[in-house]
């Protein structure tokens, strides 16, 4: 893998089920199975409404869309949401053009996410 | 014409290392911040593929080029052939379902990079051939009177 990819998981007060994804780094093939070892047991535990802020991620490529799709797939099938801040030009350009934005709900900050 | 040439084990632990370098020099030939990153992005997607689908063995190499010329850049990467799938029509059935909003099913497919290939690109080119598969694509600046 090139640069690591590492989360901070934040949990809202007075939301239990409810918390903050923040990546930070690369994501790519050699790292991307990460997201579901990191967000799956977070579904499993009841945390359904999850906020991914990719306001700091440097780098995402096919494989990493691909796991942000099977994460927010499987919220939603629970009832719950995956909603994403936008992440940084270009990498944000990125997923407009493959149409993820139209698929994920996206915010612009995370204070936008957790009033919607 | 400047041309590049890489032969990269079929390992994944390569790709982040030949993704940044050609995007570095792409961005030494002109190509700006929005550009460079798409192109890190390109290599990346193809060179996994060659690695994955196109690769028998650990000993397997994947030989990339890459020609750096005034307003453009080419790059052309042939792994050793391996799964005997018809990249061309994988490609034409992933897109179609991308385009039919049904992403995720599209990116669970083989050859999911190539649908991001295929729009950052503005010529992609595909040959399958018993010796391997071979996978040319050309970008161009956007302003090619920029230094090159």
């Amino acid at each position: 893998m090139g640069k690591t990819i590492s989360f901070k998981i934040k949990n809202v007060e007075g939301k239990a089920d409810t918390c903050i994804i923040e990546f930070n780094g690369e994501i790519d093939a050699g790292n991307s199975n990460v997201i579901i070892d990191e967000i799956f047991p977070l579904i499993e535990k009841g945390k359904l409404h999850l906020i991914g802020d990719l306001s700091n991620l440097e780098y995402i490529n096919s494989s990493g869309i691909y796991n942000l799709l099977r994460c927010y797939t499987k919220v939603k099938e629970k009832g719950g949401y995956f909603k994403i801040v936008d992440g940084k030009q270009p990498l944000q350009e990125i997923l407009e053009a493959l149409g993820v934005t139209r698929l994920m709900p996206f915010c612009e900050t995370v204070d936008e996410a957790l009033q919607e | 014409m400047k041309e590049l040439k890489l032969s990269i084990p079929a390992d994944f632990k390569f790709v982040p290392g030949v993704r940044t370098c050609i995007s570095r020099i792409s961005s030494s030939f002109g190509f700006d911040d929005r550009e460079t990153y798409q192109i890190e992005l390109v290599v990346d997607e193809i060179c996994n593929n060659a690695i994955e689908h196109g690769s028998k063995n650990p000993s397997d190499v994947v030989e990339a080029s890459c020609t750096f010329d005034r307003g453009y850049m080419k790059l052309r990467v042939k792994d050793a052939g391996g799964e005997a799938f018809n990249v061309e029509e994988i490609l034409s059935r992933n897109i179609e379902q991308a385009s039919k909003t049904d992403l995720l099913h599209s990116l669970d497919q083989r050859g999911r990079g190539l649908i991001i290939v295929r729009k950052l690109v503005d010529r992609l080119h595909i040959k399958v051939g018993e010796d391997g598969t071979i996978v040319e694509i050309e970008k161009s600046k956007r302003d090619p009177e920029q230094n090159g």
